[in-house]
């Protein structure tokens, strides 16, 4: 079979190569095949206009679609970052609060044991802003007085290599009756301990520096005591849906942690005093 | 190449420069509302650059800030890509202002706090490149 002889009626070379393509403008009569022009709105050129034109006016209203549609997206992908990363804190059950009869045992709180308001931290001694928050808390006892007391409470992170050995520590000293000094110096010191490879042996240091006996310190550490109090605040902090340090909750109840800031603290614990004084 | 087409595509890197500005802004500006910023457990090397006062103008977080400057990077580059002068003044505007404070919070970094947060300086290595940008733009007067 031999291909039919094509012949092109048009005006234009461009408008037939077009044509060629639109099958019911063919038309075949006597093994030729004729392309007929079907009228002047279906020519190339015509389309050509229409489509520029579209786009001229596409083009006005892209740069506002464009900036509207990176607008929303930073927008919704900030929001669902936002819902992700927000920690779902729950409120301190009654019977493992510092008012609890099995809580309060094993618990180290400074301040007014009577105080009306209650600040309970969790927190990691190798964690910088732990560290800030403890002098932070210290400000608050002299400010409130008899209106306030804190309560400490351990939770390591993961991620710091000597922060479950500095709570251990710690708690060691509490076995020996100064776990505050303990923790005034491993705050203090952070910086340097921190950085080190083998911490022990300065907490061994800071533990002689306080008066503790170093002999019944080096068990406690590596006791079973100090392990099970460590591992019981942990207990509670994942209970309670602790990921980051320092978490504070006041009368049992968590504060919002953009509110970590002094001021917000300050505002958490004036509201809890003035809830407890209309109660 | 025509004048017009090369400052077609400086524009429109420039706008996703700015884009990734803006990924960057929109991280700490999220890390900042949802108080990872004054914690450990999310970036505790940026506690100290984030956690400081200069992390906030106003009590609105400079994140915050940060993010609505290169979305309006984004939007005044794209407009001048498309030809809307207005939008190239604009961008010189904003993109200078950022400069200089990109310049006032390296200060803090070095001199103040003794602390680098990387996605700082993410940001500022981001508004550096911009301000390249916008400087070699061809003027319109070379047209």
């Amino acid at each position: 079979m031999s291909l039919p002889n094509v012949r092109v009626y048009s005006r234009d070379s461009r408008a037939n190569l077009l044509s060629l393509r639109l099958p019911f403008a063919r038309h075949a009569e006597g093994g030729s095949l004729f392309v007929v022009r079907t009228g002047p709105h279906l020519t190339t050129h015509s389309l050509r206009r229409s489509f520029s034109l579209l786009l001229q006016s596409m083009k006005r209203y892209l740069p506002f679609v464009i900036v509207a549609a990176v607008a929303l997206a930073a927008l919704g992908s900030g929001a669902m970052l936002y819902r992700a990363k927000r920690p779902h804190l729950l409120s301190i059950p009654e019977n493992k609060s510092s008012s609890g009869k099995s809580g309060a045992e094993s618990m180290h709180i400074r301040g007014n044991l009577d105080a009306p308001v209650t600040l309970e931290e969790f927190a990691d001694f190798q964690c910088p802003p732990c560290g800030s928050f403890a002098g932070f808390a210290e400000e608050l006892l002299k400010q409130y007085d008899s209106h306030l007391r804190i309560v400490f409470r351990n939770f390591p992170l993961p991620g710091h290599e000597h922060a479950r050995e500095a709570a251990l520590a710690a708690e060691a000293a509490g076995l020996q009756g100064h776990f505050w000094e303990m923790h005034d110096v491993l705050y203090r010191e952070q910086a340097v301990w921190s950085k080190i490879p083998n911490a022990r042996e300065l907490f061994e240091s800071y533990a002689g520096t306080i008066g503790l006996n170093l002999d019944q310190f080096r068990k406690d550490v590596d006791g079973e005591k100090a392990r099970e109090r460590v591992d019981s605040d942990h207990a509670l902090g994942d209970s309670l849906g602790i990921k980051l340090t320092p978490t504070l909750f006041i009368n049992n109840h968590p504060v919002d942690p953009k509110d970590k800031t002094p001021e917000g603290v300050r505002a958490a614990i004036d509201a809890a005093l003035a809830a407890k004084s209309q109660a | 190449m025509t004048v017009s087409r090369f400052r077609t595509i400086f524009y429109t890197v420039a706008a996703i420069v700015a884009l990734a500005g803006l990924a960057d802004a929109t991280y700490l500006s999220v890390q900042a509302l949802t108080g990872e910023t004054l914690s450990c457990g999310g970036s505790p090397d940026c506690f100290r650059v984030l956690g400081s006062s200069y992390a906030r103008v106003a009590g609105i977080p400079v994140a915050v800030l940060g993010a609505l400057a290169y979305l309006s990077v984004f939007a005044f580059a794209t407009f001048a890509a498309f030809g809307y002068t207005r939008a190239r003044t604009l961008l010189i505007f904003l993109v200078g202002a950022m400069f200089l404070a990109t310049l006032w919070f390296l200060y803090v970094q070095a001199f103040v706090l003794h602390a680098y947060c990387r996605y700082c300086l993410f940001s500022a290595a981001i508004t550096f490149l911009l301000a390249g940008l916008v400087i070699a733009v061809p003027s319109s007067q070379k047209q």
